[in-house]
């Protein structure tokens, strides 16, 4: 099982108890309330993740539900052997890629942008609101962002919002996607390159 | 550091001085590193916006208690009707006792009430009956090559002919 590799996997890796892995270990000594604590501290972070991964608010959400689904079910298993989010991110990125791997071919049009309410603003609303014309602007110029990330392969894409939303160091994600640290900052390096190109004519951010 | 090295260390959090260093010597980089910038300020502004199911610890929890739910063994059920015998007011081994005698008796009470008449009368072996099927069929065939009006629209009539007779 993928739990098997990921804590067996981690072994050599800094051991600091983080507070993820503190709620963890009291959740593995019987405190049910602290697997509660650990969904609500990090779903916001994962649905981001996985937000950006897949492209789709009910795919990712069904997938962050996994991801909970199984750090449950491996409880016993969990060794406190690196961060906590270094495991967490580890089983997210084998699912997510998974998932992708599967639906390859249903390219998913879902926008991430937020819904346009009926009638929009008028221009310079005196609510200090941006008009219709800057949202379509700016909706248009996040498409273009989004386009560029969505055109990398998974794994350079996978590295590219872990290091550049999760924040996470080379190491950690290496370990997420299983790779050593010199192939993930080559990963990482051929990923900014072509991001460099493809939003090179693209004009700062409207309004 | 080469070009590459120092684009690398764009990546880091703090790239080192040399780096810093290289751009003023090298006007690809410079271009490059104009790029750069535009870039991570393109993606900074990318967040997606998440909405979280205010539900989701609820949903774990219903989840979990729908795998918990034990699926009962052949064994496991054995036992469970074993441990039934546990409000019996027999001590110790009078109860496992009882409780095989019981089993027992409803294992013989099975074997004498099982009817007995299929194993007496064997059915008849089915390749005989087809083989007496064809049999007959061929009969009628012939018998039909009799009647002029009838063995002149050919097989399917005789099909047809056939057919009526084994209907009835
Ligand atoms: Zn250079």
């Amino acid at each position: 099982m993928i739990e098997d590799q990921l804590t067996d996997g981690l072994a050599g890796a800094s051991a600091d108890v983080d507070a993820g892995a503190a709620l963890m270990l009291r959740f593995q000594q019987g405190e049910e309330a602290c697997f509660d604590a650990l969904v609500l501290r990090y779903q916001r972070p994962l649905t981001g993740y996985m937000l950006r991964l897949v492209r789709h608010p009910g795919v990712s959400e069904e997938l962050v539900q996994d991801v909970f689904l199984r750090v449950y079910r491996s409880r016993e298993r969990y060794r406190p052997q690196a961060r906590f989010t270094t495991w967490l991110y580890r089983i997210a990125t084998h699912l997510a890629l998974n998932y992708l791997r599967d639906h390859r071919a249903e390219a998913h049009q879902a926008s991430l942008d937020e819904p346009e309410t009926e009638g929009g603003h008028p221009p310079d609303a005196a609510d200090g609101r941006p008009g219709i014309e800057t949202r379509l602007m700016r909706r248009e110029w996040r498409r273009r962002v989004q386009q560029a990330i969505a055109s990398l392969p998974e794994r350079q894409r996978a590295a590219v919002i872990l290091h550049k939303y999760q924040e996470m160091e080379y190491r950690e994600i290496a370990q997420a996607l299983q790779l050593s640290v010199s192939a993930t900052k080559s990963l990482l390096f051929r990923a900014y390159e072509v991001l460099r190109g493809q939003l090179e004519q693209l004009e700062a951010m409207p309004g | 550091m080469n070009c590459r090295q120092v684009r690398q260390s764009w990546m880091d959090a703090a790239p080192p001085v040399a780096a810093v260093r290289h751009l003023e010597s090298c006007a690809r980089c410079r271009a490059a590193w104009e790029q750069h910038t535009h870039m991570q300020s393109a993606l900074d502004a990318w967040q997606p916006e998440t909405r979280l199911p205010p539900d989701l610890t609820l949903r774990l929890r219903r989840q979990l208690a729908l795998e918990a739910k034990p699926r009962r063994s052949v064994g496991s059920r054995i036992r469970g009707w074993f441990e039934s015998w546990d409000g019996v007011p027999h001590p110790g081994r009078l109860r496992l006792a009882a409780a095989s005698g019981t089993l027992l008796a409803a294992i013989c009470l099975g074997i004498l009430a099982w009817p007995h008449t299929a194993a007496v009368a064997p059915a008849p072996a089915p390749a005989r009956g087809v083989v007496r099927d064809l049999q007959a069929l061929n009969h009628d065939r012939g018998m039909l090559t009799n009647f002029p009006l009838l063995s002149t629209s050919a097989g399917n009539t005789a099909g047809a002919a056939s057919s009526t007779t084994y209907a009835n």
